[in-house]
């Protein structure tokens, strides 16, 4: 399943749309450390989280990630935004928990 | 008793994220420039660059006290200030064994090179040194203390990698010798929340990165001498001896 094919299953909205928007998702991980997801999440992953530091911008980059799932309505702040242009990052958010939104999401492409 | 200008984190080049600039001449140099009497050097997870930065300010006159900026395993950025370079040494090897390596990717974290007195580079780190250590903040806090060392959790304030945004509060049974903050309106927002907090002492640092932050944000010590045993009865409170910042100074 594509990104944007998530994004629309989900009704999740794009925050940010990046440059792997149209890319298959190779599956999911959900962490609110940045260090857990710098240690053990793989390349091409969503990642789920509540964090909305201008780190997880980075992070999600440095991994290359699918796209970042900012859950519980949490929006990112100006910089993050404007790290997540910059890194051209998908951004999603939902207004679901971590705990559903990863339900939901291992249901549909685990 | 004597008032000391005081900066008490600042990192070097080493940090990923701190500058090229900051070289240990050049932290000399601006600190002496801004009027500090003393310094600490807090890289995060490491102590490498300290012992040069010390050597230089020890013939300049400017006191610099060994302090490494520790990840925790809560993603909690905890200051040890260390009474010598042997404890710093010591405290390293606990830090080297238990950090959790992930290479450093320099174009995308930044570089973590160190250098000599001439500013050639001698060494690179490999690993990403703000990764966190696979210790809590008790086991760390207890570490610290065992080795003589002050425990300060990091830039409080801070929304993240701060011990009350990782936690969501301050344990009350951790051993903290004082709390560092950086902005006054946002820890006072944080003393009216959790009234514990008020009993512990505070100051302010500048948590440099770049040289021109050098001296920011200082604090006052209050002592007959800058030395570490005077720095660790100032963030007691005893024998006369106090530490004050932006909030408190008169």
């Amino acid at each position: 399943m594509k990104v944007q094919e998530l994004a629309d299953k989900l009704g999740m909205e794009v925050i940010c749309r990046g440059a792997r928007f149209d890319e298959q998702i190779r599956g999911g991980y959900v962490s609110d450390l940045l260090s857990d997801v710098m240690g053990h999440a793989d390349e091409g992953q969503v990642w789920i989280t509540l964090q909305v530091h201008r780190n997880v911008i980075a992070v999600a980059a440095l991994k290359e990630l699918a796209a970042v799932v900012l859950t519980s309505g949490i929006l990112p702040d100006e910089q993050t935004l404007s790290q997540a242009r910059e890194e051209q990052v998908t951004v999603l958010s939902t207004p679901l928990s971590s705990f559903e939104a990863a339900g939901r999401i291992y249901a549909l492409i685990g | 008793m004597t008032r000391f200008r005081v900066d008490l984190h600042i990192h070097t080049l080493l940090s990923p994220c701190g500058d090229l600039q900051m070289s240990p001449s050049a932290i000399v140099e601006r600190s002496l420039a801004a009027g500090l009497h003393a310094i600490a050097v807090c890289d995060h997870n490491t102590t490498l660059q300290t012992p040069l930065v010390e050597e230089l300010g020890r013939r300049r006159g400017l006191q610099v006290f060994h302090g490494v900026e520790i990840t925790t395993r809560e993603e909690a950025h905890c200051v040890a200030l260390l009474p010598d370079a042997q404890a710093a040494a010591e405290l390293q090897r606990f830090i080297d064994a238990h950090i959790l390596r992930i290479p450093n990717n320099p174009e995308r974290l930044g570089d973590q090179v160190w250098v000599n007195q001439w500013e050639q580079i001698v060494g690179e780190v490999a690993w990403y040194l703000p990764s966190p250590l696979d210790r809590s903040v008790e086991q760390t806090a207890d570490e610290v203390l065992r080795l003589g060392g002050l425990f300060i959790p990091a830039h409080i304030d801070r929304p993240a990698n701060s011990l009350l945004g990782q936690l969501g509060f301050m344990p009350a049974w951790l051993p903290v010798w004082a709390v560092e903050y950086n902005h006054p309106e946002r820890f006072g927002v944080l003393l009216e929340a959790d009234p514990a907090l008020r009993a512990k002492t505070a100051y302010t640092a500048s948590d440099a990165h770049f040289l021109s932050q050098i001296g920011t944000n200082p604090s006052w010590l209050d002592a007959p001498a800058c030395t570490f045993e005077d720095l660790a009865m100032a963030m007691a409170g005893t024998q006369g001896r106090g530490i004050i910042s932006c909030r408190t100074e008169p």
